[in-house]
């Protein structure tokens, strides 16, 4: 039984439909990243994870419950971290942790959390800078050890030192079998945390994928050097969709899928040089983008 | 439950302590005065005698005779500023308890703990209700023991029926603002809508009582069932006053209770 199973689900504001009849599934002990342009429709499938919004359709199960049915008991077992944390400005972020512990009644991990973070809990966090509030944050998603963490863009303004120890904590929470669900722009922090992606464009799933599955894309630039002229038709190859000039007869294209048929066309000609690069995991999400 | 209960009064805190303190400080100095008055009340009763009819009606004004305690502080006190204060207070807690967490983003922090919305919003009600009756009790009954400190007479009952009512309508506000707090998403526009719903009805009230074939409009005012000459001067309890206040507060904290149920919290 996957953790997250989320079928056919749609959220529509007035005529804006802001996630369009999207699946997918989410398994135990996985991190699973989130993709998507701004106004994707990642924030408001996260706020439908937590019953803050009710969806227009479809469902969501979370271990095996209804999101909207049984919210209150799943969310004994979920962490949430929101894109923008939002704070008490008059309450300490002690008072914010005694407040949870209070509300939750379950275990609590804040003091270790405290110390790996470096944060100071007697602050007013009217006075935190924007990495401690996401430090806060943090300690608030995780501190009752959840089975599932629900994280909207985790390492927002933290610096890149505590970007790693995020990483850390998120790769351990995932070895005690926590699955991790996170929204993310940063494809490198999604590179190195998630084992599977799935990216949302425009309130649709365009893709669902393990990350090794995509880097191994067969998607291509292909730099070539042509002795002599040539005649740029013969490149209208389905799966060739870009075609540039570079000057001195070097061509640029940008291979989907095999390479065959390009390497036909050019063996017509005398090839000065050529260099074939497969694209990197951010030419791969631009195309998901795009 | 408590926790959410506690939290609401320890954020109000400041608030509650101001409330309560005016409200103390008003008896304190119209016990002040009284004294003073009584002794200068022939000449003032020729000074209101001067004033129009329809001025003194509108403001509720039906006895000039300041020989009671009661009449005086149904006058100065429990005709008007003790509504106002009331209003403002429960417009307040009802605003901070929903609306302005929706619009700071920290019903995010509430809403992500398990616990349902019913009983957040059960808990946010029931603490402002508790803080409404200390405030009612306190502004009112406090009269006894400053009377007796002036050595002023007083009708005990008197302020325990005007502490009834007064409860009621002030929780009658309560659940009107609360249902807009339910329904707003922000705090200026909770503030602005009870303010002229409280507006429009002491309108109604003051026309009711100028224009006479207008008569019926005090029936749409709260201020009407919650008449300080009725209850504090003469003691009298209505029951349509009683009816009209809980079929307000049930009318509106049931719609409260299902659009909060209903509605998106975060946009």
């Amino acid at each position: 039984m996957p953790a997250i199973e989320v079928n056919n689900l749609s959220k529509h504001f007035g005529h804006t439909r802001a996630v369009d009849g999207i699946s997918f599934s989410v398994e135990k002990g996985e991190i699973f990243g989130f993709l998507g342009p701004n106004g994707a429709g990642k924030t408001t499938t996260i706020r439908c994870f937590m019953d803050f919004i009710r969806p227009t359709g479809g469902s969501i199960t979370i271990l095996g419950k209804d999101a909207q049915k049984d919210s209150v008991e799943l969310k004994k077992h979920i962490g949430f971290l929101s894109g923008y944390v939002h704070l008490y400005d008059k309450w300490t972020g002690q008072d914010h942790i005694d407040f949870i512990k209070a509300l939750n009644g379950t275990s609590d991990s804040s003091p270790a959390l405290i110390k790996r973070l470096d944060f100071n809990p007697e602050l007013k966090t009217k006075q935190l800078s924007s990495g401690n509030r996401q430090k806060l944050g943090i300690i608030m998603a995780l501190m009752t050890e959840p089975e599932i963490l629900i994280m909207d863009e985790p390492t927002n303004a933290l610096d890149p030192l505590l970007q790693r120890e995020v990483y850390t904590l998120l790769q351990e929470e995932q070895q005690k079998g926590t699955t991790i669900f996170m929204s993310s722009h940063n494809l490198a922090e999604v590179d190195h945390v998630c084992s599977r992606v799935g990216v949302i464009r425009q309130g649709k799933m365009v893709a669902v994928e393990k990350i090794s599955d995509m880097k191994h894309k067969r998607i291509y630039t292909v730099r070539v050097a042509i002795t002599g002229a040539y005649n740029s038709a013969d490149f209208k190859i389905p799966g060739v969709e870009n075609e540039t000039t570079n000057g001195g007869g070097e061509l640029i294209l940008h291979v989907k899928g095999d390479l065959d048929p390009l390497i036909k066309k050019l063996a017509k000609y005398t090839v000065h040089e050529i260099e074939i690069e497969h694209a990197t995991l951010e030419d791969i999400f631009m195309e998901f983008y795009q | 439950m408590a926790t959410l209960i506690i939290k609401l009064i320890k954020d109000k805190r400041v608030s509650i302590i101001i409330y309560c303190a005016a409200a103390v400080f008003l008896v304190w100095m119209y016990m002040a005065m009284y004294p003073a008055i009584q002794l200068k009340m022939t000449a003032m009763n020729d000074v209101f005698q001067s004033y129009p009819e329809g001025l003194m009606k509108a403001f509720g004004i039906e006895q000039l005779v300041f020989d009671h305690l009661e009449n005086f502080l149904a006058m100065e006190q429990f005709g008007i500023i003790w509504p106002v204060m009331v209003i403002c207070f429960m417009a307040g807690l009802a605003s901070y308890s929903i609306a302005k967490e929706i619009e700071s983003g920290t019903a995010e922090v509430l809403l992500a703990r398990p616990i349902s919305r019913l009983k957040v919003l059960g808990c946010r009600y029931l603490a402002a209700v508790l803080i409404l009756l200390a405030f009612t009790l306190l502004s009112t009954l406090i009269v006894a023991p400053m009377a007796a400190a002036y050595n002023i007479d007083y009708v005990f009952a008197s302020y325990v029926k005007t502490a009834m009512v007064g409860f009621l309508f002030g929780w009658a506000f309560y659940s009107a603002s609360i249902m807009f707090s339910a329904m707003f998403s922000e705090k200026s526009k909770v503030a602005m809508s009870i303010g002229g719903v409280a507006v429009v009805m002491y309108i109604f009230k003051i026309v009711a009582s100028l224009v006479e074939h207008l008569g019926w409009m005090k029936y749409l005012s709260f201020f009407y069932y919650f008449d300080a000459n009725e209850v504090l001067v003469r003691g009298n309890i209505q029951a349509l006053s009683i009816i009209v206040f809980i079929g307000v507060i049930i009318l509106c904290s049931a719609t409260t209770a299902w659009y909060f149920q209903k509605r998106d919290i975060a946009v």
